[in-house]
């Protein structure tokens, strides 16, 4: 009879773990399933709420046909805002009813003339109290360029043009340049969008139950006594713990890869560099698994264990930001996000996704590797009590 | 060997020794050291001092050689429940070093033997009390070890589980392994057991066959004669018998102390019967294994 080499005895042990979490499907669901589920529900509301990546459709009642009103329509450009004829007012009103427009603003008769006396401006917006988000751009749209018109004909009376030029003045420079600034605010550009950073945070949320599978099952088989069985086999006891590491390290890996691709391809998640983004689930995984390993360590029963994973891994999730970006909160949580992997692991995905060179990984990747190295020793100092029968 | 736990000293400078083919049984109740001893004999724990020789090698938890030579079946069911009985016996006797067609091979033959072929592709969670115990003893047979550690198997299964598996230990123990069997069942250590070590907290009492061990108590068989008639006739004329020590009349019996009742029993009823008693039934009491722990500890096995 031969021996079984350190090496093979671990792969064993890892095949055996994958092989009863696949068959009992808690690992394809706590790793694959619920991170999926909630990525896409989070990711979904979010995005309904999100006016970032929207283009706003307005309609125009200009009852004024005067100077000021004239640039108005040219406004719009290079803003998420598309400025179409409404015709009458009570036309606006049904393409807002119905839905067709978002919004509709009222250049009202005489507004120029007003202008021109000084008067204040006031221009109406036809809202939907079903689409407040369209009535505020509308709104904000309207407000700014009436500001805006104001600005430019006290300046010009000022400097000696009379009311005329004045007004003709400001339609021009109106048409000449949007006044109004409503720049893209999606995510995508300096921080995630809602779809990517739902699919993110919930994938290296649950990363720290889908670990668990592996070095905290050591407590599991000690109870059940299996654990007693592998260790009067002939095999070094540093397998088991070998073996078990690779478990969580493989489940861990196979829930990212597989909630990355998936919400790449089925969510639309721009999840960036595949080579950054596979630099930092690694990082991640070997911490998520050093983390697990330490809070293991300091538990006596799998109960104890499990209950205590999983109160670390909601906190720290909570903290690093899988729920809402606690960092943007400011003060103690914005420290304290830094602390966890998950707020390391978010920031080098936005890092990346906003076309950073690979070296923007740089950072967060190496302090998800100190995590992990900090939290590895100290539970390897400990880990002896989990491999005795 | 000797193990502490802190206070409590588990093992107190327990010694034995096996031959091959021998069956060894530590006999106490619970809480008495037995588990630890073989947890040391196993490789499972370090002793503080002493230690076990298992096949020539030094057994220690690291001793990866010496422990191929042992198989352990644990007292607790340390079977996969959601593995089938071929997964887990595949999986073990992978750790132990074999592989390929010698797997298959194995596993089949060990399948064969405690009885589960029928039923290897079903998860163990699906089998009875039973047929799990028999799957935890298997799978320390899958490398068929020199030295086969058995911590009370029957603790928990019904008469004929029980009965299977003490049938299989029997068939192991004849077929040349040694065998290192725990019990606080005295019938079992007497049953299967070539020597019989017994252990009180911590401490090896004594050891030796069963009949070895029962003559320190120096005690006879108790024959028990229930009957009527002339019942003092009865014991005089027994207590002329060579074989009987002590005759004496009791509630309707005569009670006898005699040495080797089996030898002289059918003398025994012939002479009461000739004196005018009328035997009614007859009840013989050889000293065992639960007298001579009582005899050596001065408490009860099960206690």
């Amino acid at each position: 009879m031969g021996r079984t080499g350190p090496v093979r005895a671990a792969f064993l042990i890892t095949a055996k773990d994958l092989r009863q979490r696949l068959r009992d499907r808690s690992a394809v669901l706590v790793a694959v399933v619920a991170p999926l589920a909630l990525a896409f529900a989070l990711g979904v509301t979010i995005t309904g709420f999100s006016a970032g990546s929207q283009t706003f459709h307005l309609g125009l009642v200009d009852l004024d046909h005067g100077p000021a009103a004239s640039g108005f329509s040219r406004t719009a450009k290079g803003t998420p805002v598309t400025l179409r004829d409404a015709g009458t007012l009570a036309h606006a009103r049904r393409l807002v009813k119905s839905g067709k427009l978002d919004a509709a603003i009222v250049l009202p008769r005489g507004l120029s003339a007003a202008t021109l006396g000084g008067a204040p401006v006031r221009i109406d917006v036809i809202g939907d109290p079903k689409n407040s988000i369209g009535t505020l751009v509308a709104r904000s749209f309207a407000d700014s360029y009436a500001s805006y018109v104001r600005t430019i004909v006290v300046a010009s009376r000022a400097l000696g043009a009379d009311s005329a030029t004045a007004v003709k003045i400001a339609g021009e420079v109106g048409s000449a340049k949007s006044p109004i600034s409503l720049g893209d605010v999606s995510t995508t550009k300096k921080n995630l969008d809602p779809k990517t950073y739902y699919a993110a945070a919930m994938a290296v949320f649950f990363l720290f139950f889908a670990v668990q599978f592996g070095i905290s099952s050591l407590l599991n088989e000690r109870g059940e006594g299996t654990l007693s069985r592998m260790l009067a086999a002939p095999i070094p006891r540093r397998s088991i713990l070998g073996g078990k590491a690779m478990t969580s390290l493989a489940l861990g890996l196979t829930s990212m890869i597989v909630l990355a691709l998936t919400t790449r391809y089925a969510l639309g998640a721009h999840w960036g560099n595949p080579l950054g983004v596979g630099a930092l689930i690694v990082c991640a995984v070997l911490a998520a698994t050093a983390v697990t390993a330490l809070v293991t360590t300091l538990a006596k029963t799998a109960e104890q264990a499990n209950a205590w994973l999983s109160i670390v891994s909601v906190v720290l999730g909570m903290l690093g930001g899988s729920f809402f970006p606690v960092a943007q909160a400011g003060g103690v949580l914005t420290i304290l996000s830094k602390l966890t992997p998950h707020a390391w692991f978010l920031s080098g995905l936005q890092d990346l996704s906003s076309g950073g060179a690979l070296s923007v990984i740089v950072q967060p990747a190496l302090v998800l590797l100190v995590i992990a190295g900090a939290c590895g020793a100290v539970a390897l100092l400990r880990i002896r009590r989990l491999i005795e029968p | 060997m000797c193990k502490r736990f802190g206070e409590i000293e588990a093992v107190r400078a327990v010694s034995f020794e096996i031959a091959p083919g021998e069956s060894y049984g530590l006999l106490g109740p619970n809480g008495a050291g037995k588990t630890t001893t073989i947890s040391i004999v196993a490789g499972l724990l370090e002793a503080d001092a002493g230690e076990a020789i298992v096949a020539g090698q030094r057994l220690t938890t690291k001793s990866v050689a010496a422990k191929s030579a042992i198989g352990f079946v644990p007292q607790d069911l340390a079977i996969y429940l959601d593995l089938t009985a071929r997964e887990n016996l595949t999986f073990f006797s992978r750790l132990y070093g074999l592989s390929g067609k010698k797997t298959r091979q194995r596993v089949d033959e060990v399948l064969e033997i405690i009885g589960l072929s029928e039923r290897s592709d079903d998860q163990a969670k699906t089998y009875s009390g039973g047929m799990k115990r028999r799957l935890n003893i298997g799978i320390g047979l899958l490398h068929a070890p020199s030295l086969l550690i058995l911590d009370e198997p029957t603790v928990g299964v019904d008469p004929q589980s029980r009965n299977a598996i003490l049938e299989s230990v029997e068939q192991l123990s004849e077929q040349g392994m040694a065998v290192l069997y725990t019990t606080h069942y005295m019938e079992e250590a007497e049953r299967l057991c070539d020597r019989v070590g017994i252990i009180d907290r911590g401490e090896l009492k004594a050891e030796g066959t069963r009949e070895e061990l029962v003559a320190l108590l120096g005690e006879h068989d108790k024959v028990h004669l229930v009957g009527s008639g002339h019942l003092e006739a009865g014991a005089k004329a027994c207590a002329n018998i060579a074989a009987v020590q002590t005759a004496s009349v009791g509630d309707e019996s005569i009670e006898l102390l005699v040495e080797g009742a089996s030898a002289v029993l059918a003398q025994i009823l012939t002479t009461v019967s000739e004196a005018g008693v009328s035997v009614h039934s007859v009840e013989v009491d050889e000293p065992n294994l639960e007298a001579v722990f009582l005899h050596l500890t001065g408490r009860a096995l099960r206690d």
